[in-house]
């Protein structure tokens, strides 16, 4: 009988792993899909849906898109702006205030929407806010609505509340924002 | 007569090495041509999202879209929602998004603030932006396009943001084309 000597187990194991790799190597090879999705977009400035009028101490910017509002210590259920809907669209109103600057001497400050009901959002009470925004407020087709505040201060300065007037697209997540900035002397 | 035993070993050694590269070229072909024919079935497609702008079209397959959108001066219009991204495959995929073109040097560019074009995932985190802002009569763009993996049926959106110049005339439109990248395993 002959025996196998080191050299031709060597040579089996080399043979052994070149089986190995011949026939795991085939089932590594994938393949990778490559393609892409096209989005054609088309952007046109459009007249905005809803504007901001001047009713008392406002000023209205280019386009009616954003406005200052000033208003004196004392001041009290004073319509300071007009919003108009001038769409057959409905859409819904949220202010929210994303700065300020000297609110502690505010003694008092609200704004609210009212055209009929009225919706608190925002007020400031001894300095302090009680609430930075309010529930969305209904704006049907062709309608106008009224931003209206009460304001009292303990000391002389100027204070600064500055809100985005949040204009949503019922049921959706469509929105634009309008800065509005009250300035309480 | 006598057997060279290592000869013959080295002759069956050599007709099955033979064998297994015959085989292996074939399947390393087969595996190729699997590839090619799944190009007709894209993993990952578009859906119109719950921000669908009125006016948009979808193309054949949900593999392109054309978008209508609108901007307004002196505000941020955001469609939170544009567009859904749809992982209909069984396996991850690597999407991207990426710029292919832009209208430029007119006048009517002039006329907007900016164009942004987001990715968002399922969680809500930004993966991926095309941000096209405004200087004089031209768009600039800066980008975040790394691929990134979108998992076997997940659905993430596109976002997209829009703002024109406060003395923006109206009706005044510019056009981009943006492409989403995929590679999927097959």
């Amino acid at each position: 009988m002959r025996f196998i000597n080191l050299r031709e187990i060597r040579k089996i194991v080399c043979l052994a792993s070149t089986l190995f790799i011949l026939f795991t190597t085939p089932r590594i090879v994938s393949g990778s899909l490559f393609f892409c999705l096209t989005s054609n977009m088309s952007t046109t400035v459009s007249s905005p849906p809803v504007i901001l009028q001047n009713i008392t101490n406002s000023f209205i910017y280019a386009n009616y898109t954003s406005a200052r509002v000033i208003v004196p210590n004392g001041t009290n259920n004073s319509d300071v702006l007009q919003i108009l809907n001038q769409t057959n669209d409905p859409w819904e109103l949220q202010l929210i205030k994303y700065s300020d600057s000297n609110v502690s001497r505010l003694t008092n400050c609200t704004i609210w929407f009212h055209n009929g009901d009225a919706s608190i959002q925002i007020k400031v009470v001894n300095g302090l806010y009680s609430q930075t925004s309010g529930d969305f407020y209904n704006f049907p087709t062709n309608m106008y609505g009224y931003i209206t505040i009460t304001s009292s201060t303990n000391s002389s300065g100027t204070s600064y509340i500055y809100t985005y007037l949040k204009i949503l697209k019922p049921n959706t997540s469509t929105y634009f924002l309008y800065t509005i900035t009250f300035e309480i002397t | 007569m006598k057997t060279n035993i290592k000869k013959s070993l080295k002759f069956i050694a050599l007709l099955v090495t033979s064998l297994l590269i015959a085989s292996a070229s074939a399947t390393y072909y087969y595996s190729l041509n699997i590839s090619g024919t799944l190009t007709t079935f894209a993993a990952v497609i578009f859906s119109p999202g719950s921000d669908w702008p009125s006016g948009s079209t979808m193309g054949a397959g949900n593999t392109s879209v054309s978008l209508a959108l609108k901007a307004y001066p002196n505000t941020t219009l955001t469609y939170t929602q544009a567009l859904k991204v749809k992982n209909m495959g069984s396996k991850a995929a690597q999407i991207r998004l990426r710029n292919v073109n832009i209208e430029n040097g007119t006048s009517d560019v002039g006329n907007f603030t900016f164009l942004k074009i987001l990715l968002i995932d399922s969680s809500s985190v930004m993966k991926g932006y095309l941000n096209y802002t405004v200087s004089q009569n031209n768009f600039l763009l800066s980008s975040s396009t790394d691929y990134v993996s979108i998992s076997a049926s997940d659905t993430w959106s596109i976002r997209i943001e829009t703002a024109a110049k406060a003395n923006a005339g109206t009706d005044i439109s510019v056009s981009l084309q943006v492409a989403l990248d995929v590679q999927a395993e097959s």
